[in-house]
Parts: C-alpha cells; structure tokens; sequence
C-alpha cells in the first residue's frame, strides 16, 4: 500500500509543478492546491505502519501497538488541511480579483511592480 | 509566570475578536487595541526580568504529558524577541491611528493587527515544530490582509504573488516537518533536539536541516528568496511595513536559530558553508539593490535585506560569539529599522511622496522628521556612538575571532558600501530642492517614531548592557541541554 502512496505523492507533486510554470492565474492557484495535497499526504505517509491497520483498541487491557498505524501525523494532517483550504480559498479571491481589475489572467502581465 | 506564557498568545486572539466586534466605534476600538498592546509590553517585560537568571519556563497547554502536550516556552531569546515584538508593534499601532485617514477601512486595522501579534507571539513561544508551521501560517494570513491593506491593484499583485510564494514555503514546510517525524517520531522541540542527536548527521537529516534552511530563508529574505520583500515593504501601508521589517522578517531569522542551536546542531555543521554563502551573497546583493532605487521605502527595503545578511552571517558563525553578535543585531536593528520607516511614513503623510528626489530639501520642510531619519540613516551606516555601529563590530570580532577571514572582510568591505548609500539617501531626501511642499503632520505620529529612534540612541549608550544580555542568551543557546530539562521537567 505505502509504494501506492509514494506513487501518488509523486504525481501529484510532478503536475503541481507543472501547473505553477503555467501563464494563467488559475492553473496556478490549482497548482499551489495540488503541491498542499502532496504535503498532506506525505503526512499522512509518515505515520504508516506495516499494512496499515487502524489505530482503534477493540478493548479493555494492554495492546501491543507495533503493527498500527500512528494516529498523530492524521491529527496533524487535519490541521494542515484546514489551513490549505483557507489559504486556497482566499488565493482563488484573489485571483478572481485581479482577473475583474487587471482585465487578464496572465501572470506575465501582472508586471507593475518590476523592478 | 508559566501559565502566563499563554497570555501572550490567548490574549492577541481574545482582544482580535473583541476589537472585530468593535469595528463601529473607531475610538473606543482604537484606545482599546492601544490598551491591549501596552499590556502586552509590560508582561514581555516582567517575563524578561523572570527570565535573566537563567531560569526557563514552559507551560504544556492541556497539561498533557511531556513530550505530547503542545508546550509554550519561555527562555531568554524568547523573552527577548517578545518585548521587541511588543514595543515594535505598539509603537507602529499608535502610529497607525493618526497615519490611516477615516476613508481607509482603518476598523479592521487593528483587529487584524492583533491576529498578526498572535502569530509572532506564538511563534516565538511554540516549543513544537508543528505548531510553529501554524502559527506561522496565522501571522502570514494576517499578514495577507495588512499588505493589500488599501486592496488596489498594485496591494492586489503584491498580496497574490507574496501569498503564492508562502504557499510554497509553507508546503515545504510540512515537507520537513514530515521528514522528520518519519525519521525520529516527534516534533517537540526539547525531545527533537535528543533524538536528533542520539541519530548523529545521517545525510536524510541533513537533507531535512536544508528544508528548514530554505524554508526560513523565504521568511527571513536571504538571497535568491528575498524577491518578495523590496515590493511588499513599499507597497504596504508604513506602519505594516515597519513591523514586516522590524520583527517578521527575524521570525525567519529566530526559526534559522532555534534550528542552528536546538534542533539540528550537527547537521548545521554540515550545511555551515551554505548558509554562509547566502549570508554574504545577501549582504552584498542588499547594498547593491539600494543604489539605483528612487523609492525611500524600497531603498529601506533593500537596506534590510543587507541587515538580514549581516544576522545570518552571525547565525553562520555557529559559535556562541556569533550567536551573541547576531542577537544584538537583531535587537537594534528591530528598533532602527522600525523607526527608519515609521520615520518615512511621517516624511510621506507630510509631503505626500516617497519619492527621493521630489522630497529632497526635507531638512528645512520638516526638521523633526528629517532628524529621525538623520539619526536612523547614520546608526544604519554604523557611525560610532550609535548602536548600528557596536551590532557591526561584534559581528566583525566574532568573525575574525574565529578565523574566518575571508568572508569577515567581505562583511567588511560591504560595510564600506552600506556607508555609502546612507549617506547618498539622505543627502537626496534632506537636501536639494524637490518638488513637494511639506503640509501639518499631527504630534501624535511624532511620539511612536521618538519612542523607536530612541532605543536606537539608548542601546547606542547602552552597548555593555546590551551586549551582556546577548551574550547571555548565547550562552543558553549554546546549552540545549538546559533547555531539554526544563521541558522534560515542565509541571
């Protein structure tokens, strides 16, 4: 399961990269989205264990934790979801502003502040 | 005072919220915000008296147990960096209430200001990696806002090309954070900084140490990471720019630090010459970039990407001198640099232009503001009695203690260059003729801009002391282990 989660992460860091090299505003912002969607799931990789089973306790009494996934990198993860979201969410505002005032959406046009 | 810790961040959150719902009765908002914030100063300064003897303190939030509690940590570069975040950004809020004019959506100003406290204040105080991660990314949201302040369209293009750039750092960020987890399972400070060491320099460590490194160095602008700056001090409001300048950009440089001297101590013996590198490539590229700038506040920019250099190159040192160089430079250089755009700010609001050649005759338009500039520009170019000249010379001594020569005399010969575009700045805006007649300015926008220039003259009388205290930062910083204990040891 874990090389599924490295192949993903890849890909998913290879079109980001690709996307944030684009002229358009919005090929950018998904770049950016994706490359946080990279970053989540590598946390979440780092805590995998083994086959990855759950980190739930059946019961009463000791349990031997080796096997389990580690539950803190996916408290982490939430955290670090919610943030990209945010900042996503404001970037796409952002975007749609400039496209409204700049009358373009490409990034090689927005050039005021050069030099 | 260890619950108090969380006041410094608890209470910029709690009076945010207040002030957000405030946001119809300007003066009552403001006197408030101006209440809060001088508080604020009083506790850092009672948390540095607390923390002179050497005694660390830590609050774990939750009171969970030791190394899973998010913990706030309180030893002497923290408390340090928090009366200057305290005394900087109240100063600059005072100075905000009579610089924005009532047509300038001025009600969120403040709450927004004090969501931008919270972040600093945490992070300086965070003890946990991750944590830093996020309040990193409170004081950059906040950040967003404040420097697309008026929303025009130059705000506009400065507030997406700043936030696309963090966005990045921010995802490499968590890139090291994870890396590290994955190699040590923690990401307390005190705990990682154990661990860290039991594993030795193992190349993926000081591949994740580059991360931190590159990260911080967008924060703090070193070289080829500084593009962001000279546009985003020159657009943004002064009194935001002032803070960016005077305490955001040394979040990055206390981050690089705390790595340097907690966290990754061996792995930066690898990675020493890199971060060399960028010191000296900032220094110079900084006192370059002045040169051609027409812009008072890109000229200031540029000046401190070269102040940044000078930090790093302290940090780059890896020696307790250096440390104890690059903390008073921190300290004076907050203060001056603050003071130096506040200064141009109130140059700004009276001949309504940044613009060097139009402003130039300001000695006689404004003779007040003319002299703040004066005192600023000199302590910058490292004139004897003023402090930028002592935050110099440590930095040369530790350099040349140490025996490096070579990169010292770069420093050196930078110096030289620093001294010359001072003078050229100010001998443009204060004499000749330009074009801009100075209007009234009111006495309540003189006060913070005395208040800041005045620490600059004080530390310039006041160098033993000063350079006491950082060496006995230093000195703590060069025990990680005392650090580690009172972590471990936390009630």
């Amino acid at each position: 399961m874990i090389w599924l989660l490295s192949i993903t992460i890849g890909a998913l860091v290879a079109t980001a990269a690709y996307l944030i090299m684009q002229r358009r505003l919005i090929q950018l912002v998904l770049g950016l989205s994706l490359l946080s969607h990279a970053t989540n799931l590598m946390i979440v990789a780092s805590g995998w264990v083994g086959d990855g089973r759950s980190p739930i306790v059946p019961g009463p009494g000791r349990v031997d934790p080796t096997g389990y996934v580690d539950p803190l990198p996916q408290a982490m993860v939430l955290t670090a979801i919610v943030i990209s979201f945010a900042i996503t969410a404001f970037l796409l505002v952002l975007a749609l502003n400039i496209y409204q005032r700049f009358k373009t959406d490409d990034i090689d046009r927005l050039r005021r502040l050069m030099g | 005072m260890n619950e108090m810790l969380s006041l410094f961040v608890a209470g910029p959150l709690s009076m945010a919220v207040v002030l957000f719902f405030l946001r119809r009765q300007a003066r009552l908002q403001e006197s408030l915000s101006l209440l809060a914030l001088a508080l604020n100063f009083v506790l850092s300064l009672a948390l540095l008296r607390e923390v002179a003897g050497g005694e660390i303190f830590v609050h774990r939030m939750g009171f969970w147990p030791f190394p899973y509690a998010i913990m706030l940590v309180a030893d002497r570069l923290t408390a340090t960096m928090l009366c200057l975040t305290a005394a900087v950004v109240g100063a600059c809020a005072a100075f905000a209430t009579s610089y924005l004019d009532e047509s300038e959506r001025r009600e969120v100003f403040h709450p927004l200001l004090h969501f931008l406290l919270m972040g600093i204040q945490g992070s300086f105080a965070t003890g946990d990696i991750f944590n830093l991660f996020v309040f990193f990314e409170v004081m950059l949201m906040a950040t967003y806002a404040l420097l697309g302040f008026y929303y025009n369209l130059d705000q506009l293009e400065m507030a997406f090309k700043y936030t696309c750039i963090n966005l990045i750092a921010a995802a490499f960020f968590l890139a090291g954070v994870t890396l590290l987890y994955a190699q040590v399972g923690t990401v307390n400070m005190a705990d990682l900084s154990v661990k860290v060491r039991q594993l030795g320099p193992t190349p993926l460590l000081v591949t994740t140490a580059l991360v931190f490194l590159f990260v911080f160095s967008v924060k703090g602008a070193l070289f080829p990471m500084h593009l962001w700056l000279p546009s985003a001090h020159s657009i943004s409001p002064t009194p935001v720019s002032a803070i960016l300048a005077g305490i955001m950009v040394k979040v990055g440089m206390y981050a690089i630090l705390r790595c340097a001297t907690l966290i990754f101590p061996d792995s930066f013996q690898h990675i020493q010459a890199i971060l060399m590198t960028l010191a000296l490539v900032t220094i110079g590229f900084g006192a370059l970039g002045t040169l051609p700038q027409r812009n008072l506040k890109r000229v200031l920019a540029y000046s401190t990407i070269n102040q940044l250099g000078h930090i790093a190159f302290g940090i780059a040192l890896l020696s307790p001198l250096g440390w104890a160089a690059a903390v008073f430079y921190v300290v004076t250089h907050a203060f001056l640099k603050s003071s130096l755009l506040l200064g141009a700010g109130l140059s700004q609001k009276l001949t309504g232009t940044v613009n060097l050649d139009e402003m130039g005759g300001l000695m006689t338009k404004a003779p007040f503001a003319s002299t703040f500039l004066l005192v600023g520009f000199l302590s910058l170019a490292g004139i004897p009695p003023l402090a930028g000249f002592f935050s110099k010379l440590f930095l040369l001594q530790a350099g040349f203690v140490q025996g490096a020569y070579a990169a010292t005399g770069t420093v050196l010969a930078a110096g030289l260059l620093s001294l010359y575009y001072n003078f050229a700045t100010y001998q443009r805006l204060a004499w000749g003729g330009g074009g801009a007649e100075a209007g009234p300015a009111s006495p309540a926008m003189y006060a913070p801009v005395a208040f800041l220039a005045a620490f600059a003259v004080i530390f310039g009388l006041g160098v033993p002391w000063l350079y006491e205290w950082s060496q006995l930062v230093a000195a703590q910083l060069a025990a990680p282990d005392l650090y580690v204990a009172a972590m471990r040891s936390a009630m």
